[in-house]
């Protein structure tokens, strides 16, 4: 039988990816809560002065961990805005700007993360 | 005795929609259809609605009934109680009264070409199929087009174009058949934004489909041969 691809956007990778991004969060998010919230909160005042004095997020291996977390909430909640905007407007093509833009907003706020958790790497 | 409001709408008269009661005295057995016909008969003989069979199979007289799709052939009076509410199917223009415009869903079902396809020479017997494969089918020819699930799905809401749960189901039905060779074609048909990935999986669909079908399952099938297409090149 035939085989054939499509390189033409249908909507599938985004949808797949939205249940990888979204599987993947419950465990990151389980074990942010484990961490930070259980663990981490039994030990004092759960503030800003001792999210970035934790070795977590002073360690490569935290800073990772914490920008793998970014990564998927910043690219599940995007992709769910572009869903629900393609649920609504009948002419897909009248939104084809919105990927791209969501594109750049995704990068700059993750950046942006990136940044702001690197600071905590030269212990502020 | 039961009163029977029943959703009126003349475009040619009204600017909106209204509802008139009418009383319908009990009978046992009583269908809603029966009902809608004793209104016709002996209160408004204006009253538009669909039927056919009679018998719950062609699909024409499915109406929303007491905050549920249902036949309305097929639905029993003595079950919905002393107040019964009908209103014509959702997401669908309204002709007139509980008739609705279902050219969309027709034109949308002819572009999925609902028939078999098989250009190889016929023989001299009809195509063989063997039991295990026609069991594949056995749910999914049930299907009667009543649009119940259609009407029910937010996303034939949202979005006109989307191909839906019943006409997902029909496609399935075809790409499921092992006589039909036009295997890519049908995986293509539902790879769309209008197609598979407009789905929620909500399931709605499943629950008001008077013949226990389930266009979501189809819909998921769909889906997976949509992916192993995409990311192996295997078309099965
Ligand atoms: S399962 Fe999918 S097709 Fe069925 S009602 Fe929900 S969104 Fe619509
Ligand atoms: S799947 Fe069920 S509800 Fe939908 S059109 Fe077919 S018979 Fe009607
Ligand atoms: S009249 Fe045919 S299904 Fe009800």
């Amino acid at each position: 039988m035939a085989s054939v691809t499509s390189s033409t956007p249908t909507g599938l990778v985004p949808w797949l990816l939205q249940r990888i991004t979204g599987a993947l969060l419950v465990i990151w998010i389980a074990a942010h809560f484990i961490f930070w919230h259980f663990d981490k909160a039994s030990e004092g005042q759960l503030d800003f002065a001792m999210v970035s004095g934790t070795a977590l997020t002073r360690g490569a291996g935290g800073y990772i961990w914490e920008m793998i977390l970014a990564g998927l909430c910043v690219y599940h909640g995007l992709n769910g805005v572009r869903n629900i905007v393609y649920d609504y407007v009948v002419d897909k093509t009248k939104v084809s700007w919105l990927t791209p833009l969501l594109w750049i907003v995704g990068i700059a706020g993750f950046l942006l993360i990136g940044y702001h958790l690197a600071q905590f790497q030269v212990g502020h | 005795m039961a009163t029977v409001s029943v959703f009126r709408f003349d475009p040619e008269l009204d600017e909106r929609g209204y509802f008139d009661d009418f009383h319908v005295p009990d009978r046992e057995g009583q269908t809603v259809l029966e009902a809608l016909f004793h209104i016709l008969e002996h209160e408004d003989g204006s009253i538009g609605f669909r039927y056919a069979c009679r018998g719950a199979v062609c699909g024409s007289c499915a109406m929303h009934i007491n905050g549920r799709y249902r036949l309305s052939c097929a639905t029993q009076m003595a079950d919905l109680g002393d107040k019964v509410v009908i209103r014509p199917l959702y997401h669908m223009p309204v002709i007139r009264d509980l008739v609705v415009d279902m050219d969309k869903f027709f034109e949308k079902y002819e572009r999925l070409r609902p028939w078999l396809v098989n250009e190889t020479p016929l023989g001299d017997k009809e195509r063989l199929q063997s039991p295990e494969d026609r069991a594949k089918l056995d749910k999914l020819v049930d299907c009667i087009l009543c649009a119940c699930c259609q009407a029910s799905c937010p996303f034939t809401q949202t979005d006109p174009e989307y191909i839906g749960p019943a006409l997902l189901l029909k496609l399935d039905r075809f790409y499921s058949d092992s006589r039909d060779l036009a295997t890519a074609d049908r995986i293509e048909a539902g790879d769309t934004e209008h197609g598979v990935w407009r789905c929620h999986t909500a399931y709605n669909c499943i629950e008001v489909c008077p013949k226990d079908l389930n266009p979501t399952a189809s819909i998921a099938r769909l889906k997976g041969a949509a992916i192993r297409r995409q990311f192996t090149g295997r078309v099965e």
